[in-house]
């Protein structure tokens, strides 16, 4: 089943969210690539404490400074007291109120005790990257948290809406609210692999998430799928004819096994929670190797072996 | 001799660490039952369990300690908290807030309605202020730490050095001094009066806002300097020799990249890493076959790519495995003591599945 990719890339902004270690930043990397082959302009976005995305490319960590990675695609690994001060100077335009007030240590101490205070500015600085750069990005991809995280992280804004405050602030956030509620401008995008446990969980954030209607769904992407017609039945042949291999087979055809049942469990429920939404499904590829080459993303997204293997 | 005997022996906290997805939670749990195991009273703290095994072993979500049903063979026990932001936030604010009044004040504003159940983040400070309570209690000889993942993993051993620097640079004051001043003056005047901050963040956010916030963080003096102190003798506890730090990775690239930053992380405060547990590799006798894929290559027909993908993360692992414990010898300048745990066929999500699992970290 093929999710339309090129359709899902025409929005400005696409979050990428999943249990922790199911390949997030590798599918951030490789969906930026697919879509500067395609040419556009994209910026990739991280916030973690340490690169998971520069490496990728073969780069030393960014940090907070928008980094070209190679042809048309830029990354920047946002840092929480920076979001704050360029959410102040460059989206609200109070450059010289933030540089008379704020110094850096207070303005880390500030962040850290007002709760939401990290989380907004973080979605606001996401949103200049889409709308308002000067870079003029087609596509922002952000590398967002694990789904628990990533659950705090936009339901922040309703969260100051309902605080009480009044004021500019409340009105950027309450712009924010619109801008990621569209589906013209924004879409998340689910990473599962296809294990019983993970996609029980998917199963359970799917109705939670669309009932809060913060940001619409764009699809959900099964990451490190193993099954094709054809494969069983020369693993087992293969298993019985080849004993230094058998080992190495019967390891493939149980995961295989538990591949196929958790996807036809997930076809089943997403029928009734979900019938609409889109899935894509991504082959394993056991490891990559590091940095990825320019074409890794067009051919894995393509369905194709991205390198040699062995 | 198991290769956590003396550990668990010894340390009164063990705190886990390791990037999302690597079984750092499952992996706590199972500490806490090996020590169990040798007749401890745990207390464990845990921050995301996978539901099915929370319930089968009989963990709520809340701040409020469960004793898990382990079965009749354990000598000890164990007493396991499930962190829910809003509970132990509100658990805090009753234990540090100076009057009733106040700590009713606290709970029905609308600033901590928000913040306590919708807002990020907080966790972090909420596990030091329960770990602290759980140490000087005695009700137990060991406590396990599980930790957040990703970008907060550490967040909790940092959180007390920046209420410090929130102390220290009296930003409450700051705040705090205007709307004291602007109900004896009203509001215009200290907008007037050149309180850079609180002008400053009025023109933002709008007056009532400011206000707002004011008032909250009036209320929250005490918890906030409760929460300070709390921090700062569970720093203490943790940079004592009777703490333990034990690393979880994968053998995924960005899980060991994750490991050795942490690992960096802990060295500059000053902290060791005690073990590392290499979750999720290849069973050695999958491994072994595997290796032999190349020279069966030719042979191969549909089934290459799959087998292909099989040897790719065989080699990668290699490689990533020997790069985790030579960066660890680096940058500790000793060798840390290693256990892999190869992938377990079957989701862990029943008593049984969690012993057999201890079993295999506790081996020698």
């Amino acid at each position: 089943m093929r999710l339309p990719l090129e359709k899902i890339i025409q929005r400005k902004v696409l979050f990428v969210t999943g249990k922790g270690g199911i390949g997030k930043s590798l599918i951030t990397a490789a969906l930026g690539q697919y879509a500067a082959s395609l040419g556009k302009r994209v910026c990739l976005i991280e916030s973690t404490s340490h690169d998971q995305l520069a490496p990728l490319f073969g780069k030393e960590p960014v940090g907070h400074r928008l980094t070209l990675f190679e042809k048309n695609i830029s990354g920047i690994n946002l840092e929480a007291s920076s979001n704050f001060r360029d959410f102040v100077v460059k989206h609200l335009g109070y450059e010289r109120l933030f540089d008379k007030i704020f110094n850096r240590s207070i303005t880390r101490s500030f962040i850290s005790i007002l709760p939401g205070l990290a989380e907004l500015t973080l979605l606001g600085r996401i949103y200049y990257a889409a709308e308002l750069s000067p870079e003029n990005f087609d596509l922002v991809i952000f590398d967002a948290h694990s789904s628990g995280h990533f659950y705090n992280l936009i339901t922040t804004p309703q969260a100051i809406i309902q605080s009480g405050l009044v004021g500019p602030v409340v009105k950027e956030t309450q712009r924010l609210i619109d801008f990621y509620r569209s589906p013209d401008n924004a879409g998340l995008l689910l990473v599962a692999n296809p294990e019983p446990l993970i996609i029980t969980e998917v199963l359970d954030f799917i109705p939670k998430f669309q009932g809060a209607n913060l940001m619409p769904l764009a699809g959900i992407i099964i990451n490190r799928y193993l099954d094709e017609a054809g494969v069983a039945e020369e693993l087992a042949a293969l298993n019985s004819r080849e004993p230094e291999l058998a080992a190495a087979c019967a390891f493939v055809t149980q995961r295989m096994e538990n591949h196929s049942g958790a996807i036809k469990n997930l076809y089943r429920e997403l029928r009734t929670i979900a019938p609409e939404l889109d899935l894509f499904v991504l082959r394993d590829l056991g490891a990559v190797d590091e940095p990825l080459r320019p074409d890794f993303g067009k051919h894995w997204f393509n369905g194709e072996s991205p390198h040699g293997f062995i | 001799m198991g290769l956590f005997d003396e550990l668990l022996r010894d340390k009164r906290i063990v705190v886990t660490l390791g990037a999302g997805g690597v079984g750092k939670t499952t992996t706590s749990i199972a500490l806490a039952v090996l020590a169990a195991q040798n007749g401890k009273r745990v207390g464990l703290l845990s921050i995301d369990p996978a539901k099915r095994l929370a319930s089968a072993l009989g963990l709520e979500l809340g701040s409020d300690l469960r004793r898990l049903n382990l079965g009749p063979e354990i000598l000890g026990s164990v007493d396991a908290a499930m962190l829910d932001q809003k509970a132990v936030f509100d658990e805090m604010v009753i234990r540090f807030a100076k009057s009733p009044q106040n700590r009713d004040r606290i709970l029905n504003h609308t600033l901590y309605k928000a913040a306590s159940t919708k807002f990020g983040g907080a966790l972090e400070y909420m596990a030091l202020g329960k770990l602290e309570k759980m140490a000087e209690s005695n009700a137990y000889d060991l406590i396990v730490l599980d930790t957040p993942p990703d970008a907060h993993a550490l967040d909790f051993l940092v959180r007390p050095n920046i209420l410090a620097g929130f102390m220290e640079n009296k930003v409450m004051q700051w705040l705090i001094k205007p709307i004291n001043m602007a109900q004896k003056f009203g509001l215009t005047k200290i907008l007037t009066m050149g309180e850079r901050l609180a002008g400053g963040i009025a023109e933002v956010t709008g007056v009532r806002a400011l206000q707002i916030l004011a008032e909250f963080l009036v209320l929250m003096q005490d918890v906030i300097e409760g929460f300070h102190r709390s921090g700062e003798r569970v720093m203490h506890l943790l940079r004592s020799e009777s703490t333990g730090f034990v690393l979880v990775t994968s053998l995924r690239s960005s899980a060991v990249r994750s490991a050795i930053h942490l690992a960096r992380q802990l060295k500059q405060m000053e902290h060791q890493i005690d073990r590392l547990i290499i979750n999720r590799g290849l069973p050695p006798d999958i491994a072994e076959s595997i290796a032999t894929l190349p020279s069966h290559i030719t042979k191969l027909g549909p089934a290459k790519p799959w087998l292909q993908s099989a040897f790719n993360s065989y080699r990668v692992s290699q490689k990533l495995g020997e790069k985790i414990e030579s960066a660890l010898k680096l940058i500790f300048s000793r060798e840390v003591p290693v256990q892999r745990i190869p992938e377990q066929t079957e989701d862990i999500h029943s008593v049984t599945a969690i012993l057999r699992f201890a079993q295999n970290i506790g081996q020698g």
